[in-house]
């Protein structure tokens, strides 16, 4: 091994450690204790997986196996798996018996790990250089995939690693105190040795595409807006939803209003019963047993303690992703996780970034205006009331926000680290408008909850409670109005009466199977789970599945072309520092016409931690010592991601897959495929992310494809024709039942959805209480 | 040219400048009372008690202006109302997470520790004035 200069000299992220909460402490010290005996591995298979991870990391100096052994023996992997290769459990046996047959072919060695390095070397490129071809029967691409995945995880997850690279490890309770570009914690090490990468000819910025959506501010109205929103009164808040009064005095969610949560049997038929607790579920939750329901909540996932169960730890926070089994395919299939999938109550919010702006009026009539996507059967005025109570519930934080339809927001933006200094600067260069925000994280005390600690964990779950979720920000206020939410419960399928009205829910909890009656559903299990449902549900009324007479359940499953962009910097970015969400334009949101592609993008700032980091490095086609070395400049990469609007497409849908779930279920597959639009629009997004870092003085950029957020599936409509719900999100052919989930959504603008999401459920649970003043439980119909 | 300066240097030797004290205290409540409230504002005002130093400033203004504020109140509140303010900040300080136990890192994010104290000078100007001879 060629002799690696130290970087970070005395650097020991391992002397924070009085500094970290005794759950991340745990979890961090367990890898660096003695490693654990294997026991998923044969001996054969250990030493073939030693040698090829030798390759791929260069010899890292801390065990890696062990950790990969034990997430296969446990089965903590991914849960999803790619519709042409097994699961990862079979997969890593059969890639490292290929990899010996491979060297038998090649140089009739008797195994991998008796060739010489560059032997294997050879063997490990020709499976990355095959790229989208076989490979011993599988994809090299998504074998590439599998081993570059579970090696970065267990190495980037190591103190010796964070050492090498200069990371600033767990950080709760001590957040950061200099935030920006060349700043230092007293206890950070400077990069002694800043060697860039060997940099490829980066060209000169092009002048920025003119905007599409210039954005509109008056100065004077943009403060005396900004004025107003910010000194509002918090009494009107609290009244309708005092979640954020009834925590505890440090944030945390009170024990005591979950145990003594009121409990409903399964034999009364409750009010309405919601599968699912995160963004719609919580919110329609909160709304109905405020209006005197009586609600039971089916959550999947557990009920999750901050303070207890999240770790300020990448690798140690998987437990907040749903893996359970699914399978993705199509042409561009979509890798499920934290992009993506969310468990517990809480749900996808639980790790969101926290970005939460608003759609664009344009968002709501794309078929009208722009030829392209589906117009909703609501416009943005409908939605505005609901957008601005939930900007005070939630609460936002932002600078005064110019585009779509302007508007302020509570609470004043956060100060920037230096991910987002060099977003300014490089949109200043070019002459484009950025803006801070806007952000679901407090900024000051609200309520119970804290002032944010720019600690950058948003992705692991907010242990400060200082970014919202609906764990803080809906469910205590549920259940103080007796709501129960019921963890743990897998919903099954929903079972209709003889009059064809929803009676209840069939589910899953602690090995046994219960139904739950009730006289409304509401199923918000996001754009995966909700159509699986519906379809798990078929019966003699409806054969392909509930409410799909009209083969529209599971279709126009949406996710958002997410291209990432990286560059380097001479001076320390250290973005893991400050929250990940930070600076975002939105002047490309709308269509351009003199463009071939239709609708737009926003860019907005990400912070990848060391192991998304290395998985970015590893897309780029670095690996061994190569990625090694990149990966030791971590401080000096800054990092913006777009969001492109790609278009929903029947062909993109979710359907039942011959595989079946530990319950017995069928688990989902979701296809996947992007279209010409998709693809140029996300070129566009690309072109733009690299002029603005090269306009900051990148000296080099590099960018990967990925995707984002997930929408659609059961989408709202006019008629039964074209949706599966209508505006209140009630179903056309189960009166009694609704979708209260972003599956509703007909297009998905390039905003996240978090904030529409629960707008939409938001304005759909008051149309829900005021149709019940009538006393019938289908309003408009027969009793 | 030197009449004036001559004259002012001379009161205020003599302790005779109660007027421009006052206006200083004046001016002085004013650019605190916007101060407090920038960096309230920063902290999203989650207490209702952090609008009363932006509410009290412009009083403070009106009362230095006036030249005539009530020295037996300003004897009582002002102390007070410094010390109210410390407390609150305290208190602030140890709801962080870590609390005091990370006082390196909890004294420098969290609220100011001694701004309260600092604003009041503003008001120690005052109470000086008000004690102050008036000018010749």
């Amino acid at each position: 091994m060629a002799a690696r200069p130290e970087r970070f000299p005395g650097y020991d992220v391992l002397a924070q450690q009085r500094n970290w909460d005794p759950a991340t402490a745990a979890v961090v010290l367990a890898r660096t204790g003695p490693p654990k005996p294997l026991r998923f591995f044969t001996p054969a298979e250990e030493t073939t997986a030693r040698a090829l991870l030798d390759a791929l990391l260069d010899r890292p100096e801390v065990p890696v196996l062990p950790m990969i052994d034990t997430r296969l023996a446990e089965r903590e992997t991914d849960g999803w798996r790619y519709a042409d290769m097994p699961s990862d459990d079979r997969a890593w046996p059969r890639t490292l018996r290929a990899l010996d047959t491979a060297a038998r072919e090649r140089h009739s060695a008797g195994s991998f790990a008796g060739l010489t390095p560059g032997q294997r070397a050879g063997l490990v490129q020709a499976v990355q250089d095959l790229d989208g071809e076989l490979w011993h029967g599988m994809p090299a691409r998504h074998v590439w995939s599998l081993w570059t995945r579970y090696a970065c995880t267990a190495y980037y997850a190591h103190p010796t690693a964070w050492n090498e690279i200069g990371f600033g490890g767990p950080a709760y309770p001590r957040g950061y105190l200099r935030l920006g570009v060349g700043q230092r914690e007293p206890w950070e090490v400077r990069d002694h040795h800043p060697v860039p990468p060997e940099a490829p000819e980066i060209h000169p910025p092009r002048p920025a595409p003119p905007a599409t959506d210039a954005g509109r501010h008056s100065r004077t109205r943009a403060a005396a807006e900004t004025l107003r929103a910010t000194t509002r009164s918090e009494r009107e808040v609290r009244e309708r939803n005092a979640s954020a009064w009834l925590l505890r005095p440090d944030g945390s969610p009170d024990p005591q209003l979950v145990q003594h949560m009121r409990h409903f049997a399964d034999t009364d038929e409750v009010d309405l019963l919601i599968v699912g607790c995160g963004a719609g579920g919580s919110v329609l939750a909160q709304r109905m047993a405020r209006a005197g329901w009586s609600v039971v909540v089916l959550e999947a996932g557990p009920f999750w303690d901050p303070g207890t169960d999240w770790v300020s730890d990448e690798a140690g926070s998987h437990h907040l992703y749903w893996t359970e089994p699914r399978v993705v395919s199509g042409t561009d299939p979509v890798p499920m996780g934290a992009n993506n999938s969310g468990r517990g109550v809480g749900g996808s919010m639980v790790h969101f970034a926290g970005y939460v702006p608003r759609f664009h009026p344009s968002d709501f009539a794309t078929r009208s205006t722009d030829g392209v996507g589906a117009d909703w059967p609501l416009a943005y005025p409908d939605l505005r009331p609901y957008y601005e109570r939930l900007e005070r519930e939630l609460p936002v934080a932002g600078q005064y926000w110019p585009w779509g339809e302007p508007h302020a927001y509570p609470h004043p933006p956060h100060p920037l680290g230096g991910n987002g200094e060099i977003f300014l600067r490089g949109a200043a260069a070019l002459g484009i408008q950025a803006r801070i925000g806007p952000v679901a994280i407090t900024n000051g005390r609200f309520g119970n909850r804290p002032h944010c600690l720019y600690r950058g964990f948003c992705l692991q779950g907010c242990k400060v409670n200082a970014k919202a979720s609906p764990l803080v920000t809906h469910v205590p206020d549920a259940l103080a109005h007796g709501a129960e939410i019921r963890a743990g419960a897998m919903a099954a399928r929903i079972e209709l009466g003889p009059d064809g009205l929803a009676t209840g829910v069939r589910y899953f909890r602690e090995g046994r199977e219960h139904l739950q009656r009730a006289r409304t559903v509401a199923v918000a299990g996001y754009a995966i789970e909700t159509p699986r449902l519906l379809l798990n549900s078929a019966n003699d009324r409806f054969p392909q599945g509930l409410c799909n007479d009209h083969d529209l359940v599971g279709r126009y499953v949406m996710v958002q072309g997410a291209p990432q962009t990286s560059g380097r910097f001479e001076e320390e970015i250290r973005a893991y520092k400050a929250p990940p969400p930070e600076v975002s334009t939105e002047q490309y949101y709308e269509t351009d016409p003199g463009k071939p592609y239709r609708r737009g993008f926003t860019i907005q700032n990400i912070s990848p931690l060391p192991i998304t980091w290395a998985e970015h490095v590893v897309a780029q086609g670095h690996w061994g010592a190569d990625l090694r070395h990149y990966l030791s400049d971590y401080t000096h990469w800054a990092t913006l991601g777009a969001m492109a609007e790609l278009l929903p497409q029947a062909g993109n849908r979710v359907t039942l897959a011959d595989e079946r779930d530990r319950h017995g279920l069928p688990v989902a597959d979701f296809s996947f495929s992007q279209c010409e639009n998709d693809r140029q629009l996300v070129c566009a997004a690309r072109e733009v992310m690299e002029d603005i870092l090269a306009a900051a003085g990148a000296s080099e950029v590099i960018t990967i494809d990925r995707y984002a957020h997930l929408v659609g599936g059961c989408r709202m409509a006019r008629d039964e024709r074209h949706g599966v719900v209508g505006h209140d999100l009630r179903s056309f052919a189960v009166p009694n039942l609704l979708v209260t989930d972003g599956s509703v959504f007909p297009t998905q603008g390039s905003a996240n959805p978090a904030l529409t999401v629960m707008a939409v459920v938001d304005r759909a649970a008051g149309l829900l209480a005021a149709g019940a003043r009538s006393g019938l439980r289908t309003p408009g119909g027969p009793p | 040219m030197s009449g004036p300066v001559t004259r002012l240097l001379d009161n205020v030797r003599n302790g005779r400048f109660q007027r421009s004290l006052a206006l200083v205290t004046a001016g002085g409540s004013v650019v605190t009372a916007a101060e407090i409230y920038l960096e309230h504002d920063r902290a999203g005002f989650g207490n209702r008690m952090m609008w009363w130093p932006v509410v009290l400033g412009p009083v403070g203004a009106v009362a230095g202006v006036a030249g005539a504020c009530s020295e037996r109140a300003a004897h009582t509140l002002l102390p007070v109302a410094s010390l109210q303010g410390t407390y609150l900040h305290v208190r602030g300080i140890a709801h962080k997470p870590g609390g005091w136990a990370m006082a390196r890192y909890n004294i420098e994010m969290g609220p100011p520790l001694f701004a309260p104290l600092l604003m009041s000078m503003v008001g120690g100007m005052g109470l000086v004035a008000a004690v102050l001879r008036r000018e010749a």
